[in-house]
């Protein structure tokens, strides 16, 4: 301890122990780390022995602590924290007004450490009813942040890398790629490249990547992406990061898309129903053209199934 | 009975479980802890207040009664940022009474939170509101207006008003505001229509209360859809809607989206996306699909 206060009016292994709990509850930690803590922190030495009696007491007196074993370095990690926080419906309601507004207009670097401070918060709130609505942010849902962290730090890179992917058609299974961009597009992230598994650009969601199992040698190859022009009617629509505006006029926006697979381009362009006015790429309006008419078929063989 | 083989250090954690859970009064806590087997008097618990402050809790008396805090909620620069861009928003865009309600949290959330992440969030947040481009100061200068006079009117039992937008007037309930970059909308159910609609705040030019109660019979009526293919498995579900799992599909209802915006969202699904019902929405998203695919375009 740096200040020196006499055993009357301190205890110190009472001081010792708290100041573990304090250690625990900040985070799963080993004994070497607990150790040299001690010692930077408090000038205080601490041994093995010492660490195992006061889990040992903790334990005792309530508190839920396990080991980790070798695959968390065998850290000391405490399951549940007693300290809760009491979140009132009307604070709720507050945080999830702002939660939303902040998912529709910040970029993913500030959701994402919005996403972490609410995940940290989350330890700390007593019912889980309340917990689930507060941690409801719809598409990062699901993704570990930081395999997204790294991939975004590999996708600068343009690294080909073998992932471990959870594919909703056929299970998991590993696929090579040549990282390209990450998007947002529908409410989902996507990471695209070039895979020696797939014609075209591989679209792959990136709540689906389970791991990164190896970065492998370059695949060398070069992106094709082509511009493809299409305009709607102007209103109060938002921009993909892969889309700029070529023209405006009081009735139209004429946008450009840089496009690395047909299929999520005409995906877009169906997002904007009624209100798109023309497509200047033939291949993408043939394909736009043919996913409506074998929507309509869908319902007219309901129709007819039905009559 | 006394238990003589507790530690110390067994006894100082807990008063502290104690404490933490609620303020209590000196006897309460010298009571509750002869209810766990531990007998000890008041100097030895101020002993204990001591050696809890050295560790790093905050011990405090308000109205005679015992409160400890514990600061162990560490956030790091990103984090800090993420919340103060959070209360941001909320000074920027909503009523007073909103930020005074996230203010209560923060009050709540500052108890867990180490002292100098406080002050660093203190920091942060003064040089946010001085920052004339952050986003919500853009937005603020345009809408807030708008948005304190409609906010009173969402919430667990909205209320009807009349909007005048583009010259025209409506009698809407008020559902949820919807916040772009550039401009704020309202999400609201047309009473006349029956469906739901998104407003540009812009486009609002005045805003009548009526004195009449909503009903449920008011509100628009919902979407149901059916999913299948992969979209069944790796469907998310949107705010407002509740789903049904069978064997080869995915049944969803959406009562809170615009209608426009979920007719063009559902196109968007393709074939693995079929609208059951009402009959109503199911119609127009045919003539919808007729009418692109004789388009031309």
């Amino acid at each position: 301890m740096n200040e020196t206060l006499s055993p009357l009016q301190i205890s110190s292994t009472g001081f010792r122990i708290v100041y573990l709990l304090n250690l625990l509850l900040l985070g799963p930690v080993s004994k070497e780390e607990i150790i040299k803590y001690f010692l930077e922190k408090e000038n205080f030495k601490i041994t093995n022995e010492e660490i195992k009696l006061d889990i040992k007491t903790l334990k005792n007196a309530g508190f839920l602590i396990e080991n980790l074993r070798k695959s968390g370095d065998f850290k000391y990690k405490i399951t549940e924290s007693p300290i809760k926080i009491h979140i009132l419906k009307k604070e709720l309601k507050v945080l999830k007004t702002i939660r939303n507004a902040i998912l529709e207009v910040e970029n993913r670097e500030n959701i994402i450490n919005l996403y972490t401070l609410f995940e940290k918060i989350s330890n700390f709130i007593q019912n889980e009813e309340t917990l689930n609505e507060f941690m409801d942010f719809g598409y990062f849902l699901n993704i570990d942040f930081k395999l997204l962290i790294e991939l975004e730090r590999l996708t600068k890179a343009h690294k080909n890398v073998l992932l471990l992917y959870n594919s909703p058609n056929s299970g998991k299974k590993e696929i090579e790629i040549e990282l390209k961009e990450i998007k947002y597009n529908n409410s989902k992230l996507y990471i695209t490249g070039k895979s020696p598994m797939y014609k075209g650009i591989a679209v792959l969601r990136a709540d689906k990547i389970l791991k990164i199992i190896k970065i492998l040698k370059p695949l060398n190859e070069i992106f094709e992406t082509k511009n493809v022009v299409f305009e709607v009617l102007t209103k109060d629509f938002k921009l993909l990061e892969e889309e700029i505006i070529l023209e405006k006029t009081e009735e139209t926006t004429k946008i450009r898309i840089k496009s690395d697979n047909d299929f999520m381009t005409v995906q877009r362009l169906l997002a904007f129903g009624e209100d798109l006015v023309k497509i200047y790429d033939p291949v993408i309006k043939a394909k736009y053209k043919q996913t409506l008419i074998e929507i309509l078929n869908l319902y007219k063989k309901e129709e007819q199934s039905g009559k | 009975m006394a238990n003589k083989n507790l530690t110390t250090s067994y006894k100082v954690v807990k008063l502290l479980k104690m404490l933490i859970k609620e303020p209590l009064r000196m006897p309460e806590i010298l009571s509750g802890l002869e209810k766990e087997g531990i007998f000890i008097n008041k100097e030895t618990i101020s002993k204990y207040f001591t050696t809890l402050r050295r560790a790093g809790c905050k011990v405090q008396k308000q109205r005679g009664k015992y409160h400890v805090q514990f600061p162990i909620l560490n956030l790091n620069e990103g984090e800090t940022k993420a919340l103060a861009s959070f209360q941001m928003a909320c000074e920027s865009l909503m009523p007073k009474r909103t930020s005074d309600i996230l203010y209560i949290f923060l009050i709540k959330l500052s108890a867990l939170t180490l002292s100098e992440n406080v002050e660093n969030y203190k920091r942060i947040i003064s040089e946010l509101r001085k920052d004339e481009n952050f986003w919500t100061t853009k937005l603020s200068k345009k809408y807030k207006k708008k948005i304190e006079l409609i906010s009173p009117y969402i919430g667990e039992n909205p209320q009807k008003l009349i909007l005048t937008a583009s010259g025209k007037n409506m009698t809407v309930i008020p559902l949820n505001f919807i916040f772009n970059k550039t401009s704020v909308s309202i999400l609201c159910c047309n009473i006349k229509t029956g469906k739901n609609q998104k407003i540009l705040l812009d486009k609002i030019e005045e805003i009548k209360h009526l004195p009449e109660k909503t009903s449920l019979l008011d509100f628009a009526l919902s979407t149901t859809f059916k999913l299948t293919n992969r979209l069944k498995d790796a469907y998310t579900l949107k705010e407002g809607e509740t789903a049904s799992l069978d064997k080869n599909s995915l049944i969803v209802t959406n009562n809170r989206q615009d209608k426009e915006e979920l007719l063009n969202r559902l196109l968007r699904y393709g074939t693995s996306c079929e609208i059951l019902y009402p009959k109503n929405d199911r119609e127009k998203f045919i003539k919808m699909v007729e009418n692109l695919i004789s388009k031309k375009l």
